[in-house]
Formats: C-alpha cells, sequence, structure tokens
C-alpha cells in the first residue's frame, strides 16, 4: 500500500537515508553527494518542523509498505502575492519508479494546494531529462519556457525547462 | 673500622709477604754473596801481586845465574882471553836480554877491562857497592839511581830517572884467584813491564794500583803520578796481607793486599814488598751490582707475588660476589636467577650449593603458598561471581519487571491502532493540566476532529484501509502539533486534541493547518488514491470549567462543522 502524509520529525533518519541514497544513483537532484555528506538528521527534523508551521509549504512523503519512496515540497511566496504560487520539487527512489509514486505526490500535493488556496504550482526540470518531463506533463504541467545555460551539470552548461500548471484564474483576496 | 673487602686483604697480605719475603731474601743473600765475593776479590789482587813477586824473584835469580854461568867460563877466567872475545861475548847477552842495560868486566883494581859496546871501558868502578860485594861472592843489589851512565844511555820512557838492580860475581883465574868482577846493570824499567804485564791495562783501568818497596819501606816502583804516595801507617811490610780494605792517607778505603818478596833457590831475595790496591768502590763494584740486582728480582718477584695475589684473590672473591649478586636479585623478586653451581674452590662450590638448596626451599614453600592463595583466590571469585549472576539476575528482573509495568501503563494509555493516547489516558493528562490552569490561569484550546466520511472508506477499500487512514491521520497530526500539547484517539474516527497555552486565534491557525494537512494525505489502492478532509470543532477552556463540558462544547462545534458542510473548522459558541 502507498501511503502519502506530511513529514514530520520523527521521519527525518528515514528521509536523511532515503535522499543520500536517491542522489547517489541518480542524478536529477541539485545537490551532489558530496554537499550533502554534511547534512544531519537534527537539520532535516528542523526542516520539517518549518514546513509544519507554515500554511502555504509543504513536504509530503509517499511510503510503500513502510519504506520511504518518494517526496514532494512545494514552497509558497512570502509575499501575498505570490503566496499561491507553488514550487514544487520532488523527487522518487530509483527502485519506486515508474510504479505511480509520482503521480500519487503529484495528486496529493495538488488537492493541498488547491484547497491551500493555490492558483499556480510551476516547477523546472533540466531540458535532457524527458522520464521527468513525462510525469510533469501527464500531471497537467505544460513547458512554458526554457531557462537557457541554466546549470551546470556533468561539467557542461544545460538549459533548464520553466513547466507550469495554473490551478485558479481569479484567486480569491486572502 | 672500615670493613675490607676479603679480594682486598688478600691482595694486600700477598703483597705484603712477597715484598717482606722480598726484602729478607735480598739482604741475606746480599750479604752472603758480598762476603763471597769481596773474598774473591782480595783473593785475586793478591794472586796477582804475588805472580809479579814469583816474576821479579825468578828474574832476579836467573840474571844471578846468568852471571855466574858467565864468570864460570873458561873464556872468561882465562887470562889469555882476548878482550875483543869476551866483549863479543858480553855483547850477545845483552842483545838477547834487552833489559841489561851495561854488562861489563872489572879487574881487580876496579878498571872496567871491557864491556858490551865497549860503554865505560877503562872507567874506575872500584867504589861501587856491586863491584865491591862482587869481590866476595855472587850479588844482588837493591835498586839504585844511575852514576856514570846516566849521561851515556837514553833516560827511560817514563820520564823517570835511569835506575838500576845491579848483579855481580867475581871472575877467578884458572889458577884460583881472584881476576875481577863481571857486572850486570839491569834496567828498572824490567820491574815495570813485568807489573804491566801481570797487572793487565784493565785491571789497571779499574784502579789496581801497585807499588814495590824496599826493605825501608822507599818506594821502588809506582805507577805514574803516584811516585810520592804515602802508604797506611797501619800496613805492616812485614806481615802478607790478603785483600784487606784499609784507610790510605789520602782519605780513601782501599782493598789492600801485600806480598814480600822470598828469593829464588840459592838467591834469597832483596825483602822487597809488592802492594797492591784498587779502590774500595771500585773493587766492589760487582757487588754493589750483584746487591742492586738482587734489590731488582727481589722487587720484581714482590711486583709478581702480589698480583698473583690479586688473581688468586680475584679467583677467591668472585664466586662470593656472583652468590651476593644472585641473593640480591632473588630478594627483587627475581626467583629464576641462576645460582652458579661450581667454581674452583671447593668452599665456594659447597657454599653455592647449600645457598642453592635454601632458595630451592624457599621457592618450594612459596610455590606451595601461592597455589594456596591462587586457589583461594580462585574460589573467591567463584562466589562472586555467582553473587554477580545472581545480583544481576535480580536486577534484569527487575529491571524486566519496570519495564513490563511501564509497557504494560503504556498499553493501558495508548491505543494500538494509531499510537496515540486513549480516552482514559486523555482524561488523565487533562486533570492534570486543568488542575494545573486552577492555580495558573492561562488559555487552553480543546479540540475535536474527526475523518470525513469515514464509513465511506471502510466500506468501500476495506478495513484495511481504514486503518491506515487513521494511522496517518495520527502521523499527520503529531507533525502540526507541537509537543506539549495533548493528542488522543478519543475513539472510532474522532481525535481530540488538548492545546495548553493557547489563545483562539492561535488555535484556529492550528486547526487550520491541520485541515489542510489532511487534505494531503492519500492512501494508493488499486481501485485508486483515496484522499481525505476532516472536520474541526473547537472550545476555549474557562476558569471552572470541567472537561466533560469543554469537550461537549467542542463536540457541539463538530456538529456545526459537519452540518456546515465539513472539511471546516467551528469554535464553540459558533454554529456552523
Amino acid at each position: 500500500m502507498l501511503s502519502l502524509h506530511p513529514a514530520r520529525m520523527e521521519d527525518a533518519e528515514a528521509y536523511l537515508a532515503f535522499f543520500a541514497r536517491l542522489i547517489a544513483t541518480a542524478d536529477t537532484m541539485l545537490p551532489t553527494p558530496q554537499e550533502y555528506q554534511s547534512r544531519t538528521a537534527a537539520e532535516i527534523a528542523s526542516t520539517f518542523s518549518r514546513f509544519a508551521e507554515q500554511d502555504n509549504q509543504l513536504f509530503l512523503l509517499a511510503w510503500q509498505d513502510g519504506q520511504l519512496a518518494g517526496f514532494i515540497t512545494v514552497t509558497g511566496g512570502m509575499a501575498r502575492k505570490n503566496r499561491g504560487c507553488g514550487y514544487i520539487v520532488t523527487g522518487v527512489d530509483v527502485a519506486f519508479r515508474r510504479k505511480g509514486v509520482g503521480r500519487a505526490l503529484f495528486a496529493a500535493a495538488e488537492a493541498w494546494a488547491r484547497e491551500a488556496g493555490f492558483w499556480r504550482l510551476e516547477l523546472t526540470v533540466m531540458a535532457h531529462n524527458e522520464a521527468a518531463q513525462q510525469l510533469y506533463l501527464a500531471a497537467g504541467f505544460t513547458v512554458e519556457g526554457c531557462k537557457r545555460a541554466a546549470l551546470c551539470w556533468d561539467d557542461r552548461v544545460v538549459d533548464e525547462f520553466l513547466m507550469g500548471k495554473v490551478l485558479l484564474h481569479a484567486p480569491l483576496p486572502a | 673500622m672500615p670493613r675490607l673487602s676479603l679480594q682486598a686483604t688478600l691482595t694486600l697480605a700477598f703483597a705484603a709477604v712477597s715484598v717482606l719475603m722480598a726484602v729478607l731474601l735480598s739482604a741475606l743473600l746480599g750479604r752472603l754473596t758480598a762476603d763471597a765475593l769481596r773474598q774473591d776479590i782480595g783473593t785475586s789482587l793478591t794472586e796477582l801481586a804475588d805472580q809479579m813477586r814469583a816474576r821479579l824473584d825468578a828474574g832476579l835469580a836467573d840474571r844471578l845465574r846468568t852471571v855466574e854461568l858467565l864468570a864460570s867460563l873458561q873464556q872468561m877466567r882465562d887470562s889469555a882471553t882476548a878482550a875483543a872475545d869476551n866483549r863479543f861475548l858480553l855483547e850477545k847477552l845483552r842483545r838477547n836480554d834487552i833489559k841489561i842495560a851495561w854488562i861489563g868486566f872489572a879487574d881487580v883494581d876496579g878498571k872496567v877491562v871491557y864491556s858490551a859496546d865497549g860503554i865505560l871501558e877503562g872507567a874506575n868502578v872500584a867504589a861501587r857497592p856491586w863491584y865491591i860485594s862482587g869481590k866476595q861472592g855472587p850479588y844482588v843489589g837493591d835498586v839504585h839511581e844511575a852514576k856514570l851512565l846516566a849521561k851515556i844511555l837514553p833516560p827511560p820512557a817514563s820520564g823517570e830517572p835511569l835506575r838500576f838492580v845491579d848483579v855481580a860475581a867475581p871472575v877467578f883465574g884458572t889458577t884460583g884467584h881472584l881476576r875481577g868482577v863481571l857486572g850486570v846493570h839491569l834496567s828498572w824499567e824490567w820491574a815495570r813491564d813485568i807489573e804491566q804485564h801481570v797487572f793487565t791495562a784493565s785491571r789497571r783501568a779499574s784502579g789496581v794500583e801497585t807499588f814495590v818497596l824496599n826493605r825501608e819501606g822507599q818506594t821502588l816502583l809506582a805507577p805514574q803520578g803516584r811516585a810520592g804516595v804515602l802508604l797506611p801507617a797501619n800496613l805492616d811490610l812485614a806481615e802478607t796481607s790478603s785483600g784487606q780494605l784499609l784507610r790510605w792517607p789520602d782519605g780513601q778505603d782501599y782493598v789492600t793486599t801485600l806480598v814480600r818478596t822470598r828469593g829464588y833457590d840459592e838467591y834469597a831475595g832483596l825483602g822487597w814488598s809488592i802492594v797492591s790496591r784498587q779502590a774500595a768502590h771500585e773493587a766492589y763494584a760487582p757487588v754493589r751490582q750483584m746487591q742492586d740486582m738482587v734489590r731488582a728480582i727481589g722487587a720484581a718477584m714482590a711486583v709478581l707475588f702480589a698480583l698473583f695475589g690479586l688473581w688468586l684473590a680475584r679467583r677467591i672473591a668472585q664466586p662470593l660476589h656472583q652468590l651476593s649478586h644472585v641473593a640480591d636479585r632473588l630478594r627483587g623478586g627475581e626467583m629464576n636467577a641462576l645460582i652458579p653451581a661450581s667454581s674452583t674452590f671447593v668452599e665456594t662450590t659447597q657454599l653455592a650449593g647449600s645457598f642453592k638448596h635454601l632458595v630451592d626451599a624457599i621457592k618450594a614453600e612459596q610455590g606451595k603458598l601461592q597455589a594456596l592463595n591462587e586457589s583461594l583466590e580462585e574460589q573467591v571469585a567463584k562466589r562472586t561471581e555467582a553473587l554477580d549472576i545472581a545480583n544481576r539476575h535480580l536486577f534484569s528482573s527487575l529491571e524486566e519487571r519496570q519495564r513490563l509495568v511501564a509497557r504494560l501503563e503504556e498499553l493501558a494509555h495508548t491505543d494500538s491502532l494509531s499510537g496515540l493516547l486513549n480516552r482514559r489516558a486523555l482524561h488523565e493528562r487533562a486533570a492534570i493540566e486543568l488542575a494545573r490552569l486552577e492555580r495558573q490561569p492561562a488559555p487552553l484550546a480543546l479540540m475535536i476532529f474527526d475523518i470525513d466520511h469515514f464509513k465511506r472508506i471502510n466500506d468501500q477499500h476495506g478495513h484495511e484501509a481504514g486503518d491506515e487512514a487513521i494511522r496517518l491521520l495520527s502521523r499527520t497530526a503529531t507533525g502540526v502539533l507541537r509537543e506539549v500539547d495533548i493528542l488522543a484517539r478519543f475513539g472510532g474516527e474522532e481525535f481530540v486534541a488538548l492545546l495548553p497555552d493557547t489563545p483562539l486565534a492561535a488555535a484556529i491557525a492550528v486547526a487550520e493547518r491541520l485541515r489542510l494537512a489532511i487534505a494531503a494525505i492519500s492512501i494508493v489502492t488499486p481501485a485508486g488514491p483515496i484522499g481525505m478532509t476532516a472536520s474541526f470543532g473547537l472550545a476555549m477552556w474557562e476558569p471552572g470549567l470541567s472537561l466533560d463540558i469543554l469537550i461537549s462544547r467542542a463536540d457541539k462545534a463538530l456538529y456545526g462543522a459537519k452540518h456546515g458542510g465539513r472539511n471546516r473548522l467551528v469554535a464553540w459558541p459558533d454554529q456552523a
């Protein structure tokens, strides 16, 4: 059974191991293993706690039969004008890919975002990461632009696509 | 008194004994040999003087016999013999005996008729002692200085005055009457030659000096430059003496011998004394050398013996040192120190043996004691271990019991599905909280929430999904709430949260965040994802308000929320 729930401090240890494994096996996340080495469970726990205290931030974990399989974060802006524009970061363990984890994460995140009054979700993806783009397209995101030479990846400069999904055309004044 | 080491004592004793022995031996040997040597030295000096005496006596006796022989010749006695013939005979004789300075014949009137080489021929010698005595019979006259010949013959090489010893014999004619006297002047250099011959150059170099004295004690022959030497007053010329040590008038000690001439056959001798002397320090030089040598050998022997003593002392002391060293090591706890078993000496070997037996006995005793101690220690250790085990067992049993009690308490207070507090625990904790608030008033919010349409989840997706929904909601709620907040599963899909020190606005914000977080929960089943929402009722505590009333107020608000369309929050006393 695949279950999703917002992260709490108790999940920090599991997440630390999961994320280290993820960036060691797939080079699609921003941090490299060397950069992530010094992170501690305590830091992760405090991050989870910060997310839980905000009503326009979400740190969602997906568990497959008790094992951490993926995550998604939605971060709204700090200002009234951009508080409903959520930036998404996501990752799925290589072992759990193509099993609907990503789709479930996006669905739950979108449900939460709609409930929280977000009017837009967006993300960036490396131009060559077509597998991810397939997921995002399936989740209803569209390529809105190309950030040329946005990242240095594998010793070369790569483009990044900006993808977005509009949830609500006329947000209500908060 | 400082203690002496055995080694030092033995060495010193050996040295002392050897030095004493050397001193005594060298003194005794020196004395004995010195006496013998002195006697030898005196004897050899006397023998030399006697040789010289014999030669002088024999020499004069020979010449006397020669002159007598000549005088008895027919040619000499016969007055008819031509003077030239007799002269020729005398010349021949003189050539044969180079010590004959003059030989000639004087007639009854004392006129020299013929002589060798014609010396003094025609001269009158009637007044000369040799002529006067020679008329009476064979004559040997004492040394006298040359009178007539001094001007004719060359002086001796020694620079002394020319001196003669006279030998004469009467010549009787064929008829028996006295015709004249045949006389010979023997050069006194002859005596010096004998002296030089007998007392060799090396003897003379070592200070041996020889004097010849006449009957009156006048010096006839003295070494060069010693002509005027005075004789010791206590030297008795009538007595022969052999190697006497005498003090001479020059103040020095001399080994002195005296030998008197005694003639030869019918020649009676002239009563000369031959005195030989040698300075004591030169004569006894061999004695001194010998004594020095004896002393040197003695000293060398002393050193040698002392060294031997040192070596022997070491040999004796070494095993003792070793034993002492081993004893020290044994005392230091080194029980395996090896005791030297044998040495050169029976006594030290015995000592080492006794020592070894003693140490072995001590070792054996120690071994027994150690074994006893070890067995005691072992027993104590065993008992201690048994006690430890019993104690540990007791402790672990106690701990186990405490854990069990805690676990039972936890179970009694915990909802097994959600892991949250159960209803009873909520009541207990709430009672404590309310009691605290009665003493120290502060805002307290109570929130009741339940899952919307939970029955539908259960029915459509099974109890498993329903249970998972309860679990996920519990986790989400604990993530949103604070540590101090009290969260309990109140029953079924209903939860209660007590938020201490939380005013209404803050409680509303917490509830709203929780409502949103629940919206993110998802259970993916083969039939598709299940999302969920929850409805919230909120009530604020007021002083004096009981938990039951507070809960019922929140419950009323929840009822309002449900009626207002669910997935929302209502705060008492609002009604939807």
